[in-house]
């Protein structure tokens, strides 16, 4: 049983969930399950909106993460905190383009932690 | 009661010294089968347009196989930073792979990874999940370890019937059967005897039910290459290392048609040559010897000396002929001695004197030559420039007009003659395999007209001398027609015949499995095929080590 269920685990890797697409304030948006987020860089602020599948509002207040983005030839690592409702902010120091590529990591207050790539 | 007593203890007697008899596990001898209790190590896979990762959970540590996603080579001049629930780390560059601590790998749980890996100008993210399972968490896992704990008494009975140990069930209803025989042997309550052993025998295998759910304690994890029931083959990232499996990203193009010809190759005409005698005769070195096999000479090289011999007959008439010149100069000498004092008085004239002289000298000469007919030898050089390949030569040897003394080749001027049998045009261009599997290319020569075996004859020029291809080795020669066909090149190694006949690819579909495919191939050139249906464009083909890969059961 167990050693099919390990065997299960890594046949199953989850390459999925990563369908990138235009989310509603103009960024890149993928589903990271349970939520969707959406990256919307603007000067050397990357904004993270964060939605539920549904479209419902999450509550980012208690959420932290990081964000790695890919800015000038380097990665450059941002940590994320709550601003407004539904959105996590992390200041760069340098100019972020509007296609940067990149990941992010969310844990929210029970500890769990998703992550999207871009 | 001693039936009953006898039968009981054969059966426990004989479960209990299986243990020891059969404790043979504490070392290994490599060539073992995995046990059935191998499982894989708790692992994150990832992949991105770049690189593709594994990580393997190995205690509290992390390895980290990082490769490129098309070619399957393993990244090594990189720098990694994982994001991990204790926060940013960096992983050290091991050997090939990047290791990690990661002590919070011990406890059980999923863990979101963010890897970025940065080689060089590629730099690239890669988010993965890692599940330790309660089983893994804590315990000692130790990848590739090969150790087993040796059996001591009941529990270890237990532990091993809890494995499915058949040799130890198989001991144990030995045992019982055992029982029985010895209590039919004294008869009576044998029904009370049986029901009894029965009873001890399924108490000593019911642990084997309730292992499914009750942790197990220390677990040896070790990752093994293997086929899985589907047919896909699951090689983990350490194995691949080791067979040095490389990919390809399949591309679909258009290529000429090419047509396969058996071949052999041949020294360039106008520049091989034979060294024979004309005379025949009885071998002799010339100054410095013989020229070995394999020496470079230069045309108008003396290889060798042939001292014409004479057959009996031909010794016989030279005999005679020299009696009878010498009778004849006899006679001569005596004419003329008798003519000299005559010719003063004027009784021979001046003419007839002259005459005999000249006679005389002429006969003379004629015994001349044939004193010296044994002495000239024939001088035998070489006929063109090359290198020595054949050498029959040995003093003292009688070498026939016809023999082949030496063989003179120029490795550099090499030809391949191919029997053609299609009624199709060759285009100038052809190949072969050479001996490292790589092809070589020649140019058309020539093509005969020749029904030589309803085959016709067709001689190309390889271009590069440089090959390895040594005359007289047998190639197939690959030939471009001039009609086009689309599909994907691949390397001819790539395709390899499966089980039951079929060709198949191996298709690298996930960081650690491989699928194989039936494909259909047509032949492209000496060392590579054009795989016409079975593979998309897009396909990680496996070109290197998909032999080794068929062999995985």
């Amino acid at each position: 049983m167990l050693r099919i269920a390990t065997l299960l685990i890594f046949l199953a890797t989850p390459l999925a969930a990563h369908e990138p697409g235009i989310g509603p304030n103009g960024g890149m948006r993928v589903d990271a399950s349970p939520y969707r987020v959406e990256l919307v860089p603007s000067g050397t602020v990357v904004n993270v909106y964060v939605t539920m599948d549904d479209e419902s509002a999450v509550d980012t207040l208690t959420m932290t993460g990081t964000a790695i983005l890919l800015i000038g030839g380097k990665p450059v690592r941002a940590p994320l905190a709550p601003t407004t409702p539904g959105v996590l902010s992390a200041d760069t120091g340098v100019e972020i383009p509007a296609d940067v590529k990149g990941a992010i990591q969310i844990t929210g207050a029970d500890g769990k932690t998703v992550q999207a790539k871009f | 009661m001693i039936s009953f007593r006898t039968g009981v203890f054969a059966a426990l007697f004989a479960a209990l010294t299986a243990g020891t008899a059969l404790a043979h596990e504490g070392h290994s001898h490599g060539d073992e089968a995995p046990p059935d209790t191998v499982q894989t190590a708790p692992r994150a896979t990832a992949a991105s347009t770049l690189f593709e990762l594994v990580a393997v959970a190995n205690g509290q540590n992390l390895t980290v196989y990082i490769d490129r996603f098309d070619t399957n080579e393993p990244v090594t001049e990189a720098t990694v930073y994982v994001e991990t629930p204790a926060g940013p780390a960096t992983a050290t560059l091991e050997g090939d792979v990047f290791l990690l601590d990661a002590p919070w790998a011990a406890e059980s749980g999923e863990y979101e990874l963010l890897f970025t890996v940065e080689a060089g100008t590629d730099i690239d993210f890669l988010t993965a999940t890692l599940t330790i399972p309660e089983i893994a968490a804590g315990a000692d896992t130790a990848p590739l370890a090969g150790s087993w704990q040796l059996p001591s008494g009941l529990a270890s009975v237990a532990e091993r019937l809890r494995a499915g140990d058949l040799a130890l069930i198989a001991v144990g209803i030995a045992g019982f059967l055992a029982g029985v025989l010895v209590m039919a042997l004294k008869r009576g309550r044998s029904v009370v005897a049986s029901l009894f052993v029965l009873g001890i025998i399924l108490a000593a295998t019911a642990p084997m039910a309730l292992a499914e759910t009750a942790p197990q304690g220390a677990v040896v994890i070790r990752d093994v290459a293997q086929r899985l029931p589907d047919g896909r083959i699951f090689v983990p990232k350490a194995s691949q290392r080791i067979l040095a499996i490389r990919t390809l990203a399949a591309v679909e193009n258009e290529h000429r048609r090419s047509i396969e010809m058996a071949g052999r190759v041949v020294p360039d005409p106008n520049a091989s040559g034979l060294v024979q005698t004309a005379i025949g005769g009885r071998l002799l070195p010339p100054p410095g010897g013989f020229p070995a096999l394999g020496t470079t000479v230069k045309a108008g090289d003396v290889m060798a000396l042939v001292e014409p011999s004479l057959a009996a007959a031909d010794q016989t008439s030279i005999r005679q002929s020299k009696a009878e010149l010498e009778q004849d100069i006899a006679l001569t000498e005596r004419q003329l001695e008798r003519y000299r004092p005559l010719a003063k008085s004027g009784a021979v004239s001046q003419a007839q004197l002259e005459e005999a002289e000249l006679t005389l000298q002429g006969l003379r000469d004629r015994r001349a030559e044939l004193d010296n007919l044994r002495m000239a030898a024939e001088t035998l050089v070489a006929p063109v420039s090359g290198v020595v390949s054949k050498a029959n030569a040995a003093p003292g040897l009688i070498a026939e007009t016809n023999t082949e003394v030496f063989h003179i080749i120029d490795p550099a001027k090499l030809w391949v003659e191919a029997a053609l049998f299609a009624d199709v045009a060759v285009a100038d261009q052809a190949s072969v395999a050479g001996p490292d599997e790589e092809a070589v290319s020649l140019e058309l020569v020539g093509a005969g007209f020749a029904e030589d075996g309803q085959a016709q004859p067709v001689q190309f020029r390889i271009a590069d001398p440089a090959t390895g291809l040594r005359v007289g080795d047998r190639v197939t020669v690959y030939a471009e027609t001039t009609s086009v066909t689309k599909g994907i090149s691949a390397p001819r190694e790539a395709v390899i015949r499966s089980a039951n006949g079929e060709n198949i690819v191996f298709v690298h579909i996930g960081p650690e499995i491989f699928e194989p495919r039936a494909v259909r191939t047509e032949p492209l050139d000496g060392g590579r095929v054009i795989i016409v249906a079975g593979v998309d464009a897009g396909d990680r083909v496996v070109t290197r080590g998909a032999e080794l890969l068929n062999q995985l059961r």
